[in-house]
């Protein structure tokens, strides 16, 4: 029995989005999800956390189906973070706490400040702990958000295009903080992201969508220009500098 | 409460998100304090020339037997009455809003309030042309039914597939805006009487209050008040968006049924026995969630306080004002908290 497993997943808006898709994830890796706009990305990662309902298929996560577990039981298995999300009006410290709330019980208690300062530490945030979130820049207020989702504990962290918004600095130092946090927790993460740079320089497996259906899936070794000219359509040169795999546009 | 800059070691943290937790708290005990100074100086505002210490005695107990009646029969139920419909209103907007992540939601966004209005109008102006005049407990019953038939309606409109806020918002707009075109039909239609019993129960009016209808308020406000509080971490929750909120384990439908239940009761009992008092359900929580952030373990007392404040504050002003005229609060809640709405607004951009 693999972490999460993920079995004959379809689900149709008016059309059929994810078509009869099937993989394992194991614990503690982390995996890019890659395709164009509009390949079901989103879609996938939302039916991994019941945002959406497969139209047939199921999700299991440590053995257990996730059409049964209740949502506070979800929420102590996987995390997610949208691709828009909004400040609350709120300080950063509070909105971590926030993160917390599925495993309180009445309130919070010690343990739960405890975890949110740790997590503040961990990612560096201590120069703007308090600072109402609605002030930070993009880069800053997407490590708070990471952080939020990390206070929850997970297993699996599910994060949808963590990095668009952010300049190459951030960008790099945001999939750095999660690579290294989750390494250390042995959290499995699934990413959808566009830089396939990115994706190639901390992801363990790579996860290709194409059409609703998984075109391919494993580690670098499927990043080649021909897989990349069937998904995304371009021709791209694939090199190894310093000993990792890079694309460039040709 | 802006704490920002300065760099923060590992230490201090803590230290310095108590300091900032304690502003939150003296805000509360300021707001009670306010709301204690302004209520008992509500007590002394009216016609007959009472002093302080002679109010102050007839509530110990020790006032003649006019003063006994003034005090407990006139002034008080309206304090307490005033007390209580604010802190409805203002709980009713406070969840609406949070809910619906929409600062402008209200009860009356929702077409509750003018439903409420459109019952009222029915037993004042239709009863009445069908011969049947309608006593204040028919009023009341008649209009809190139309403001639980739009919750209905609200709650069914919500739960359809796919029915995300801002959906539901404007469906609340659009039957808000039918329940005020029947009301203007309805209006239209009646005679002088009816029409002028019809447009001053619609002005709110505290007088009205009875103590009967005190305790149903109270008992409403507060037992809503303490399920909101219980609540109070998927509220949060729900401040960063459904769709957050649904990650960290709340159950977002459930939430927005209870919330638009919740709302409608309060608001559908509030109208019902001072009619419309606008403004406040907006307003209370817009200005404490400036004022301390929006963490509901302390935007829930402070909103509270504060749509009490406001509702105290605005009905002494409409008696003391033109004196002995009395005003429509409802109208001196839009006016003065319009007012503070737009400095508050500017002030903290
Ligand atoms: N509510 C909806 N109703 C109908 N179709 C939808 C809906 N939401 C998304 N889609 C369609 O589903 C498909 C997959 O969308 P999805 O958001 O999963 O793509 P994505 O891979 O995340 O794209 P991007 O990289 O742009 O974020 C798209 O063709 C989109 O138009
Ligand atoms: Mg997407």
């Amino acid at each position: 029995m693999n972490f999460l497993e993920v079995r004959d997943l379809t689900f149709k808006y008016d059309r059929c989005i994810l078509n009869h898709i099937s993989f394992d994830v194991e614990r503690g890796s982390f995996i890019s999800l890659l395709g164009i706009n509009g390949a079901g990305k989103t879609t996938l990662i939302k039916n991994l956390n019941k945002l959406l309902k497969p139209t047939c298929g199921s999700v299991f996560i440590d053995g257990l189906n996730i059409a049964d577990l209740k949502s506070k039981a979800l929420a102590q298995k996987m995390a997610y973070v949208d691709q828009h999300c909004e400040p609350a009006k709120n300080t950063v410290f509070d909105t971590i706490l926030v993160g917390r709330v599925p495993h309180i019980n009445a309130d919070v208690v010690e343990e739960d400040y405890q975890k949110t300062e740790e997590i503040i530490n961990k990612l560096n945030l201590q120069d703007y702990a308090l600072r109402e979130a609605d002030t930070l820049s993009g880069g800053e207020f997407q490590k708070v958000v990471m952080a939020r989702a990390l206070a929850q504990e997970p297993k699996l962290l599910l994060l949808d295009e963590p990095t668009s918004n952010l300049d190459i600095k951030n960008q790099v130092e945001v999939m750095k903080l999660i690579k290294e946090y989750c390494e250390e927790k042995n959290i499995s993460v699934i990413v959808s992201i566009h830089d396939i740079n990115l994706a190639l320089q901390f992801s363990d497996k790579f996860l290709m969508m194409k059409n609703g259906e998984i075109y391919r899936y494993g580690d670098e070794s499927i990043i080649t220009a021909k897989s990349i000219k069937d998904v995304y359509k371009i021709d791209v040169d694939v090199i190894r500098h310093k000993n990792r795999k890079s694309i460039i546009l040709n | 409460m802006d704490l920002r800059g300065g760099c923060i070691t590992e230490k201090d943290l803590r230290v310095k998100y108590a300091a900032y937790i304690n502003k939150k708290n003296v805000f509360l005990l300021f707001l009670l304090i306010m709301l204690c100074i302004t209520s008992i100086a509500s007590l002394n505002i009216g016609s007959s020339n009472m002093t302080v210490g002679q109010s102050i005695m007839t509530l110990l107990g020790k006032g003649s037997k006019q003063f006994n009646h003034i005090v407990f029969n006139i002034r008080l139920p309206r304090v307490i009455g005033g007390l209580f419909v604010g802190m409805s209103m203002a709980l009713s907007g406070m969840i609406i809003q949070s809910t619906l992540n929409n600062p402008l939601a209200s009860p009356s966004t929702l077409g509750i309030s003018n439903a409420s209005a459109f019952g009222a109008n029915i037993a004042l102006i239709v009863f009445s042309t069908m011969g049947i005049t309608s006593t204040p407990i028919v009023t009341s019953a008649v209009s809190f039914l139309a403001a639980m038939l739009c919750m209905i309606l609200v709650i069914g409109i919500s739960n359809i597939k796919g029915a995300g806020k801002t959906f539901v918002i404007l469906a609340g707009v659009a039957l808000n805006s039918l329940f005020a075109a029947a009301i203007t039909v309805i209006q239209y239609l009646a005679d002088e009487t009816q029409l002028a019993t019809a447009v001053s129960w619609t002005f709110g009016d505290l007088g009205r209050i009875t103590y009967p209808q005190i305790k149903i308020v109270s008992a409403t406000t507060l037992l809503s008040a303490l399920v909101v509080y219980m609540m109070r971490w998927s509220y949060n929750a729900m401040d960063m968006g459904e769709r957050t909120a649904h990650s960290i384990g709340v159950n977002t439908k459930n939430m927005r049924n209870i919330s638009i239940f919740l709302a409608a009761l309060n608001t559908g009992v509030s109208v019902a026995f001072v009619g419309m008092i606008g403004f406040v359900g907006l307003l209370a929580p817009q200005i404490t969630k400036r004022v301390i952030g929006e963490d509901k373990r302390y935007m829930l007392p402070g909103t509270l306080l504060m749509g009490a404040l406001v509702v105290i504050l605005s009905d002494s002003m409409a008696r003391s004002l033109w004196a002995p005229i009395v005003l429509p609060v409802g109208a001196i809640t839009s006016f003065l908290g319009a007012l503070l709405f737009l400095y508050i607004l500017f002030k903290k951009r």
